[in-house]
């Protein structure tokens, strides 16, 4: 039979498991055999001894924040970039705990990447991790988009950013295509939005933090127009497009969580299917947003062919899905999916 | 408190985990209920033995829990929970579901406050390298993690005195010989497990 087996290494060069968690994770997966495992839990307990006080007091809602992190597929920037972070934060904590200088300055960020790779998710886990930190005392995530900030009248803008601003404070302001803010030219009320952006992110500095999302190429050129929020954007994380591998192992992590299966042949076909299209068209190749529909559709097919076929059915059948569920090109339903890209 | 019962597959957890409860006995096993107001299934021993014992590796994928008194007669008082868990395959296993239950029961080998290391007596570890390098693994974890012994299973069939002998000296540690079948030194495990769990207590 052909198609990668269970124990091929798909996601490039053996990396090491970062956690004890990873490595059943890994294991799940298939990417670990068990004796392996057993090694690397082995070496973990070394490294972290389970009794005794440790070199550094643990911290289980960041740690926990920090484990769905590294639980996301790909990311790797993105990961590297919030693992610098924590690492600052905990530092200046540690720092002003011995009464030396902190420099503790603002942390808005800017998240440039297509659609589909993951920036809210990040931007909600980030939410988790600040507070855990003692950043944010929130630490909840309030989404906006234009419409949200803009209003329909002179006055009316700063009214609604403001407001959007209060609800924010104490967890992250999350702004999704945040350059359209600054699309309608001078005379746009989006200027005003970006003004009272501007003042609020002075103001209430260390009450919450901005994230400015969007397309990479749009977002520079926001920035660029706009040096006022330029300057006081302190991290950039850049999300790439998932390769057809990470896609797939979305989908795989996707079908788990929902407590299905998919097939050997599903998830080879998954994976030509995607290298094939990633080849004819970029722009939404790299979109995860795409996979989840995906298999939520697969989902529903895999109940229609069932009911089909009749019962009584076996718990292995409950749970596989096919590719016969899965192809994108069969089925009619399909159309209203627009492919997966917000329109 | 957890004990933990780990190990190869087909070395004969689950059934030592279900005649131990009846030897201590427990008439219904099932599950460790997490909502006591939900009903969920449980088992006398002999139903148990057929739903989870089979001479096929990696069979069990929902394993037992159960709640066991060891205080003669009493049903009151301080519980121990019992664990199976799916047994470590050498390789990978190209079942999705068997490689989900192993995680799984690694976790809770991660989590045990107690590690029943189940071996068996009578494989011959020079036939099977392999097998030999995942107990040797799971042990050196093992007793990093938590109290634990070896329990060497199948201990009534000939020459199981001389591979036990053998298991003392390459694993360094306690091996109580055991046989699930015959009930042979269920007394041994009871008792490790009631000095583990007096000790462990605060």
């Amino acid at each position: 039979m052909s198609g990668p087996r269970p124990g091929d290494r798909r996601d490039g060069p053996s990396q090491r498991p970062a956690s004890a968690r990873e490595v059943l994770f890994w294991v799940e997966e298939g990417r670990l055999q068990p004796v392996e495992a057993l090694t690397h839990l082995r070496r973990m307990q070394a490294v972290h001894p389970a009794v005794g006080p440790g070199p550094r007091p643990s911290n289980p809602s960041a740690d926990q924040a920090m484990d769905e992190l590294e639980r996301l597929v790909g990311l790797e920037p993105v990961k590297a970039v919030v693992r610098e972070l924590r690492a600052f934060v905990e530092i200046q904590r540690r720092r002003q705990e011995v009464g030396l200088k902190t420099d503790l300055h603002t942390l808005h960020m800017v998240f440039s990447g297509s659609p589909g790779t993951g920036k809210t998710t990040v931007a909600r886990i980030l939410a988790r991790l600040l507070q855990g930190l003692g950043v944010l005392p929130r630490g909840h995530l309030v989404e906006a988009e234009r419409a949200d900030l803009v209003g329909e009248y002179i006055g009316h803008t700063a009214q609604k950013t403001r407001e959007l601003i209060r609800r924010a404070l104490g967890g992250v302001l999350f702004i999704d295509e945040a350059y359209s803010l600054a699309r309608g030219g001078d005379k746009d009320f989006g200027r005003e939005a970006i003004d009272a952006l501007v003042k609020a992110m002075e103001d209430y500095r260390d009450q919450f933090v901005l994230v400015l999302a969007g397309y990479p190429t749009e977002m520079e050129w926001f920035l660029a127009t706009n040096p006022g929020l330029g300057s006081r954007v302190a991290l950039h994380l850049v999300f790439p497009d998932y390769s057809p591998a990470e896609l797939v192992a979305i989908a795989r992590q996707m079908v788990r969580d929902r407590q299905y299966l998919l097939t050997r042949e599903a998830e080879a076909e998954l994976a030509r299917y995607l290298e094939r299209r990633g080849e004819q068209s970029r722009g939404w190749a790299g979109n995860g947003r795409f996979v989840r529909n995906l298999v939520e559709r697969a989902i529903r097919r895999q109940a229609v062919r069932l009911a089909q076929h009749g019962g009584p059915y076996s718990r292995e059948q409950l749970m596989t899905l096919t590719w016969s569920d899965l192809d994108p090109e069969g089925g009619g339903e399909w159309r209203r999916y627009s492919w997966g890209v917000p329109t | 408190m957890e004990a933990v019962f780990v190990g190869r597959p087909n070395v004969g957890k689950s059934l030592l985990l279900i005649n131990f409860c009846e030897y201590l006995g427990i008439r219904r096993l099932g599950p460790v209920d997490p909502h006591p107001k939900e009903r969920m299934p449980t088992w006398t021993p002999a139903e148990a033995r057929r739903r989870f014992v089979s001479a096929f590796p990696n069979r069990v994928l929902e394993p037992l829990a159960v709640a066991v008194s060891l205080v003669p007669g009493g049903h009151s008082g301080p519980t121990l929970v019992l664990r199976d868990t799916p047994g470590i395959p050498t390789g990978t296993v190209a079942e999705a579901a068997v490689r989900q239950a192993v995680a799984a029961g690694l976790g809770h080998l991660l989590g045990a406050s107690l590690i029943l290391h189940v071996v068996d007596a009578t494989a011959d570890p020079e036939t099977d390298p392999q097998a030999q390098a995942v107990d040797a693994a799971l042990w050196a974890l093992a007793r990093h993690l938590a109290p634990s012994v070896v329990v060497a299973n199948k201990a009534e069939t000939e020459g199981a005195v001389v591979a036990i002998r053998r298991l003392r000296e390459q694993l360094g540690g306690p091996v109580l010989p055991v046989s699930a079948v015959t009930r042979l030194g269920f007394r041994d495990l009871k008792r490790w497990l009631w000095e583990q769990f007096q000790a462990a207590r605060p």
